[in-house]
Order: C-alpha cells, then sequence, then structure tokens
C-alpha cells in the first residue's frame, strides 16, 4: 500500500523544484531512498528521484520531472492502516503545496491515488467550485425535472379531461410551492457552502 | 487454481489471490509455460502511479520462468513504461481481447 499524488506546474524548472524541496525539507534524497520499498526491488533507481523526505514513520520521494506533473510517491512504515496513510499523503500535499506557493510556482490539477492490491483509491480536492456543481446536480432532478413533469402532466391531463382545470390547478400549485422549496433548499445549501467549505488542502478518497 | 477454459489448447486458469494477486494465468499444457496477466486500473487518477512496478517487480522475481503481461486501463507513464521494458513485462493500455490473445501468443511462442 502506497500512495502518490500529483499538481500539473504552469512552468516546471527542475532546477528551482529540487532547489526549494532542499530549503524546505533538507532533501534527504539517498537515506529516504534506502528506506522506501523501492530500495528492495532493484529496479527503481535513486536517479529516477530528485528530492527526498523521511522522518520516523513515513517518507515522500519526488519522481524526476516527466511533463508537467509534479509527482510525489509516499510510503509508510505500517503498511495495514489506510486512514494512516490517507493523513500522511494529505500532510506531505499540504506542505508541498505551500512550499510551491511561498516559491511562488503555480499549480493545478491536484490528484491523489492510494495503490491497493486490486482496488485503487482516487484523490481529489474538494474545492467550493465542486461542492457547489456537486449540490446543483443532486438537487437537478427537483429543480428541473419535477417542474418541468408536473407542467406536463397537469397540461396533458386538461387536455384529455382526466381532471378538471380546477383540480389541475391545484396540483400544479402543489408543483410550484414544492419547486419553490427546492430553490429555497437551493440557495440555503450555496450561503452554506460559500461561507463554511474552504479551499482545503486536503484530498478526499474514494474508491 | 480454477480452470476457467481453454483457448486453442491453452488452459486458462483463474490465479488464487495468495499468489500475489495475478489476476489470470495461461498455462500450456506441454511445455509447462506459464504467462501471468495483470489487470490494472487507476481510477479517475487517469494513470497508473509508477509504484505498480513493486508488485509486478515481485511477481517477476517470484518466478523467474514465469512471463508477465501488464493490461492497464488507464494510462501508462514514461518512467513505468521503461521499468517495465526492463523487467521484459510487455503492457497493454485499454486493449481489445484478440490484442491480448495476439500478446499471449506470442509470449508462449517465444
Amino acid at each position: 500500500m502506497e500512495g502518490e499524488f500529483k499538481v500539473q506546474l504552469k512552468t516546471y524548472d527542475s532546477e528551482t523544484v529540487v532547489k526549494a524541496f532542499t530549503e524546505y525539507f533538507s532533501n534527504n534524497l539517498t537515506t529516504t531512498f534506502a528506506k522506501s520499498a523501492y530500495q528492495y526491488t532493484g529496479i527503481m533507481k535513486q536517479s529516477d528521484f530528485c528530492a527526498g523526505y523521511h522522518t520516523r514513520d513515513s517518507l515522500f520521494l519526488v519522481y524526476n520531472r516527466e511533463g508537467t506533473f509534479l509527482k510525489v510517491y509516499v510510503e509508510t512504515l505500517n503498511q495495514q492502516d489506510l486512514n494512516n496513510l490517507k493523513n500522511t499523503l494529505n500532510e506531505y500535499f499540504k506542505n508541498i503545496t505551500e512550499m510551491l506557493d511561498r516559491k511562488r510556482i503555480k499549480w493545478s490539477k491536484p490528484q491523489a491515488t492510494i495503490r491497493l492490491e486490486n482496488c485503487p483509491l482516487t484523490g481529489f480536492v474538494k474545492t467550493k467550485k465542486l461542492y457547489l456543481k456537486g449540490i446543483i446536480e443532486d438537487q437537478r432532478e427537483k429543480l428541473f425535472i419535477v417542474p418541468i413533469g408536473s407542467v406536463l402532466a397537469s397540461f396533458l391531463a386538461i387536455h384529455w379531461n382526466i381532471l378538471d382545470k380546477d383540480e389541475a390547478s391545484k396540483d400544479l400549485k402543489k408543483a410550484v410551492i414544492s419547486t419553490l422549496e427546492a430553490y429555497i433548499g437551493l440557495l440555503i445549501l450555496l450561503l452554506i457552502g460559500l461561507i463554511f467549505v474552504g479551499n482545503k488542502r486536503e484530498f478526499t478518497f474514494k474508491i | 487454481m480454477e480452470q476457467l477454459g481453454k483457448l486453442h489448447g491453452v488452459e486458462i486458469r483463474k490465479a488464487p489471490v495468495a499468489d500475489y494477486g495475478v489476476d489470470l494465468l495461461v498455462v500450456e499444457p506441454n511445455s509447462g509455460k506459464r504467462i501471468a496477466i495483470e489487470c490494472k486500473s487507476a481510477g479517475d487518477y487517469g494513470e497508473l502511479p509508477i509504484s505498480t512496478i513493486l508488485p509486478i517487480a515481485r511477481l517477476v522475481k517470484n518466478d523467474p520462468n514465469q512471463q508477465v503481461i501488464l493490461v492497464s486501463f488507464s494510462s501508462v507513464s514514461d518512467l513505468l513504461s521503461t521499468k517495465l521494458k526492463e523487467l521484459n513485462v510487455p503492457s497493454l493500455t485499454k486493449p481489445t481481447v484478440k490484442q491480448v490473445v495476439d500478446q499471449v501468443q506470442l509470449a508462449l511462442s517465444a
């Protein structure tokens, strides 16, 4: 069980990135690589990485530049504890992106994955934009499909003489009220989202 | 090991989970040649994490006479692709069934 996260850099200058890691994390590439699972397979070399950092319980290794993505490998000493790996990955993500911000290196498209045997975990950052998009998608049925369906049903019921106009207008009123309720609910959710959901530097994982 | 069927006289078996998670094992009964097929997907991440090389390297080291083929449903980065080549593990990205069968036949005839 290991983790990896990546962020796209607007301008990826390898020298600047390595200097930043040296400045902020001391860059213990040799000792970090020696502690990692990669050391035992022999297939990955230290030269495949440009920076590394380790504590007693965890480590990260930064892969050499490939395209415009900065890719970071994360490993924890306890290979069985998924929550520990998630927390460690998020902590390193927060620290590394703060380092990028301080060095004025623009980054975007953060993504993370945890490699479990036969079950990949994908992580995404829950931004305000994603939160609002999620709410609108969840409420789509109540906001758009149900009102249109109700109006159409009332119209057809009158047209085919199933209901008289009074009965149909009562149904229509109910539909309008429930639509209004849905819109007010949406407004409250949007306000909560705008006030309380911050742009956290944290991955939310889903299987 | 559960036998799934035969293809062109070659047995196809579903490997047990304990066997390093090999998804499919193709066995040629006459020569005893084994082809292990590993299927991987990284979901929304889009590309296989480079650490995918770890279980594959273990698989190759565990049985050097067994040919391993990687079937990926996500893209494979250049670094991972290079490392797979070093291990002599062919990788197929989002292949058709025919492409997998062709690769297995190629490995069996090698």
